[in-house]
């Protein structure tokens, strides 16, 4: 079976959603030089804030996109994408069906798998894929790879938590994504994927395991310079003996279980917050819900949360504005993260944050939403070549999540020229970007005009003009063939202006 | 039309005295009380309770060093250069702050932050080496990850890229038009300012400079045999450039994965399978590179070690001190150096085996003595170092 994303994208009427009637004729120009509304190339285009959303409320930008935020507005655009659940999504959730095990239970995942079975792990994997190129509800899914990140469990770190990744997925991150983040905070803290990747299901009294207990302050919460100590750690830790989940051999396997054998009941302080003794699971609770509220949590993950969405290291006048919706929503997801994308916000960033660079994740899965990637193996190679670029779904090994910065990313590009030029000329297992889908991006522009479509329709008004002029230089000296039409695209997914949104 | 550089400045003859560092960097809390075993210490096998190891009067497969320390059946392997006295353990040693988190460790080791300091540094300590001398060769391709992401040890340092499998790094397309589409890549990221200007001018020369030694086909000298798998392939393929003459004057090798809590296996599980592949991977480099003439010294180390007393899922929680390893020409080895605190519970720092030798005078003497540095102060911010004879 093969998936192009563009033809599905176009069939949808968004007017029973948004009541803004949709210029049919503009989509379908969607391939015509750059007209009136099409930015200007270079870094003007950061002015263009409905160009910034294309570009920072996706996993990958596409014109399509950007031309349905131009007609139904930013406000509305995003309020939509808010509410994935009403967003007709056939084309993600079609291929998704087609994996039976990403919706079993814990129970039918062990019966038809086993406990070790790296199967479903691969089709999950497969799947993050999928929904990032295919899926309707992009903010959806970068949301979720926010929250993968910020709460990370490397899917194959352990094997007792394997199978427990693809409840955590579902149940947790999915779940609580765009929900309230303290509920997001517990469900995190009570699932068996963390549990099982932070020795939680090990921490008993007596012999406190201090893993999950140093993270969820360190990484979930106050961040790295948050005003916690060793002791602290050592605390907090004991509040959470005894919280584990029910194994294979046991009652409801995979669900949260507190084993009171297990507790240290004695008195604990941790931040200075003196728990009496006898507390019981109510420990750990109170602890959460004492780190979900706190200053420094909410500074922290603001912080972070804009600075994915809208621009690296944020200024602080755009934190506080997270922060006030935060307070004032008893940290509502949704709200926040409409928010970290409003104009306001937006203007904030542009005003004083360079553009970010792509992690090669979105670089990759860019490419493959722009230049209508078809898979002939259900993106199975799509997900494993990822890790030729350092970010293969759901394997960085340290509770930290995969970086988001330019220092980290920022000295290897011929793994960006390698995975874009060996796509675009079907050197990638099971990916191929078909002569037609490129055609119909640039086939039909005269030669001269080549790479200023290419640029287009890949990054918007994004590359600057002396780049696009380069690549035209290469194509100028040629007669055109579908080797140049390649030769174009691949110049322009590796020149530097591409690599930044 | 590869450009291989081919350098007088390194090998046997050559004019600048210089090494190149190997760091090979056991990420995750390496054990190495199970590696190189304390089993002379009184209080050792009673505060390891089950996971102690015998010494080697037990018939275990140990190797005695010293009468107080022995290599575990596992870490034999180092007793080869360690019998040349080209390997030396330094142990009890470590960082000088008591973190437990590894990444927070990991980069205050690999950025030498200074003890007192509240956050991390952000520029590697081989990044600042770097920084104040002049290169061995033409500057664009000076150090290498064997990884996706370049390392903090090097983040920040000039002519540093990751190349996670120097055999496959090559430039992609067809080859008719190669050049002209490196030219085109050439001319785009000139002028763009770091990281990535400088990132591809190192990529365009590492493609000349890598992409032309001959990986397959490579036979090791000196009957080594490396190990498969990504740590023993990925010093084979240090070697293999080493010995094609690239000017390369770090290379950063990881061997991930030692963060133990559970069910650690130091004699026949898990542990003592990933310390078989290190110390195999340690005894074949230094085999293969045995009397070529080329200069290099390996530290090996990991962010912590671990906590003496084992938990109750006979794996290891977060410690402190733990042991180095040094290899090459220039190092005094054929000994274990350590000023060992012991293993009494009085002596113990928060239950973790004190540190005893602060891990920056070990570098320091490396870097002065054995990389060219005129001054390793400045790489070392904060810290007046000690010297502790490491190297000869």
């Amino acid at each position: 079976m093969q998936f192009q994303r563009p033809s599905i994208r176009r069939s949808r009427s968004r007017r029973s959603i948004l009541g803004v009637p949709r210029n049919l004729t503009a989509s379908s120009n969607a391939s015509a030089p750059a007209g009136p509304q099409g930015a200007a190339p270079g870094p003007a285009g950061r002015q263009d804030l409905d160009l910034v959303l294309a570009h920072r409320a996706t996993q990958g930008f596409t014109r399509a996109t950007l031309q349905d935020i131009r007609s139904a507005g930013r406000a509305a655009w995003i309020d939509e994408q808010l509410n994935p659940q009403l967003i007709p999504d056939p084309a993600a959730d079609g291929f998704v069906a087609r994996f039976p095990s990403v919706s079993m239970s814990l129970p039918d995942l062990h019966a038809n798998f086993g406990t070790s079975a790296l199967e479903p792990c691969e089709h999950l994997q497969q799947v993050c894929v999928a929904r990032s190129v295919l899926s309707e509800r992009q903010l959806l899914e970068r949301v979720v790879e926010f929250w993968h990140d910020h709460f990370n469990v490397d899917q194959l770190e352990t094997v007792r938590g394997r199978l427990f990744f693809t409840a955590y997925d579902r149940d947790t991150i999915r779940q609580h994504a765009l929900g309230r983040f303290e509920d997001l905070l517990v469900s995190v803290a009570k699932s068996p994927a963390m549990s099982a990747y932070l020795d939680g299901d090990v921490n008993i009294v007596g012999a406190a395991n201090e893993n999950f207990g140093r993270e969820v302050m360190e990484l979930h919460t106050l961040g790295v310079d948050g005003p916690y100590t060793e002791d602290d750690v050592k605390e907090i830790s004991r509040c959470f003996t005894g919280w584990r989940y029910g194994y294979w051999q046991e009652a409801n396997p995979g669900d949260f279980f507190f084993d009171a054998a297990d507790h240290d009941f004695g008195p604990k302080t941790v931040l200075g917050v003196q728990l009496p003794g006898g507390g019981g699971v109510q420990d750990g609770l109170d602890m959460l819900h004492m780190l979900a509220v706190h200053p420094k949590t909410l500074d922290y993950v603001s912080r972070k949360l804009v600075g994915w969405l809208s621009g690296a290291e944020p200024p602080q006048a755009a934190v506080d504005r997270i922060i006030a919706v935060w307070q004032a929503t008893n940290g509502d997801l949704r709200e926040i993260v409409r928010e970290a994308l409003s104009d306001e916000t937006l203007q904030l960033c542009a005003a004083t944050t360079q553009l970010k660079l792509k992690r090669p994740f979105h670089f990759g899965i860019g490419l493959m939403r722009q230049l209508g990637a078809v898979t002939s193996d259900d993106f199975l190679g799509a997900a494993r070549i990822f890790e030729l670029v350092g970010q293969r779904p759901y394997v960085w090994g340290t509770p930290d999540g995969y970086p988001d910065t330019l220092l980290a990313w920022g000295s290897d590009v011929n793994g960006r020229w390698a995975y874009a030029t060996n796509l675009i000329n079907g050197g990638l297992p099971g990916l191929e970007i078909p002569t037609s889908a490129l055609t119909a991006l640039g086939g039909s522009v005269p030669n001269q005009f080549l790479a200023r479509r290419l640029a287009l329709e890949m990054a918007g008004g994004l590359i600057p003009e002396a780049e696009v002029a380069r690549v035209q230089q290469y194509i100028g000296t040629r007669p055109f063939s579908d080797q140049v039409l390649r030769d174009a695209a691949a110049l322009i997914a590796a020149s530097p202006g591409y690599q930044f949104y | 039309m590869p450009r291989i550089a081919f350098s007088a400045n390194r090998g046997s003859g050559g004019g600048t005295q210089r090494d190149v560092l190997i760091n090979v960097f056991l990420r995750g809390g390496m054990d190495g009380l199970s590696a190189v075993v304390p089993y002379g210490d009184p209080d050792y096998a009673s505060s390891r309770g089950p996971l102690a190891i015998p010494g080697p009067s037990s018939g275990n497969g140990s190797v005695d060093l010293d009468g107080t320390f022995c290599l575990s059946p596992s870490a034999a392997p180092l007793h080869t250069p360690y019998a040349d006295g080209r390997l030396l353990v330094v142990h009890a040693a470590g960082a000088p702050v008591h973190t437990l988190s590894h990444f927070d460790g990991m980069r205050r080791w690999e950025t030498a932050t200074p003890a007192g300091s509240a956050l991390p540094l952000s520029e590697g300590w081989v990044s600042r080496h770097l920084d104040t001398i002049q290169p061995l060769g033409s500057g664009t391709v000076r150090a290498l990850s064997l990884s996706a992401l370049l390392p903090w040890t090097l983040t920040g340092a000039p002519g540093a890229i990751p190349i996670a499998v120097p055999p496959t790094f090559s430039f992609p397309g067809e080859a008719a038009t190669a050049d002209d589409r490196r030219q085109v890549l050439a001319d785009m990221y000139a002028p763009q300012p770091a990281p990535l200007g400088p990132a591809a001018v190192s990529a365009l020369d590492a493609l000349d400079q890598v992409g032309g030694v001959q990986f397959f086909g490579y036979t090791p000298s000196n009957g080594a045999a490396y190990p498969g798998g990504p740590f023993g392939g990925g010093l084979r393929a240090v070697a293999t450039m080493l010995k094609a003459g690239l000017d390369l004057e770090c290379c950063v090798v990881d061997i991930d994965g030692w963060d133990h809590h559970v069910q650690m296996g130091p004699l026949n599980g898990t542990y003592a399978g990933m310390l078989d592949t290190f110390a195999r991977s340690l005894e074949a480099f230094y085999l293969d590179l045995k009397n070529s003439g080329i200069r290099y010294t390996l530290v090996a180390h990991s962010e912590f070690g671990r906590r003496i007393a084992p938990n109750l899922s006979d794996g290891c929680d977060h410690g402190f001190g733990n042991a180095m390893f040094l290899m090459g020409d220039g190092i005094a080895g054929g000994r274990v150096l350590t000023q060992w605190p012991g293993l009494a519970p009085s002596n113990l720092n928060e239950g973790d085996l004190d540190v005893t030798i602060d891990y920056r005078d070990v570098l320091t003497e490396i870097a002065e003595r054995r990389l060219g540095s005129p001054d390793a102060g400045p790489l070392f911010p904060g810290h007046t170092a000690t010297n502790l004879g490491v190297t000869i």
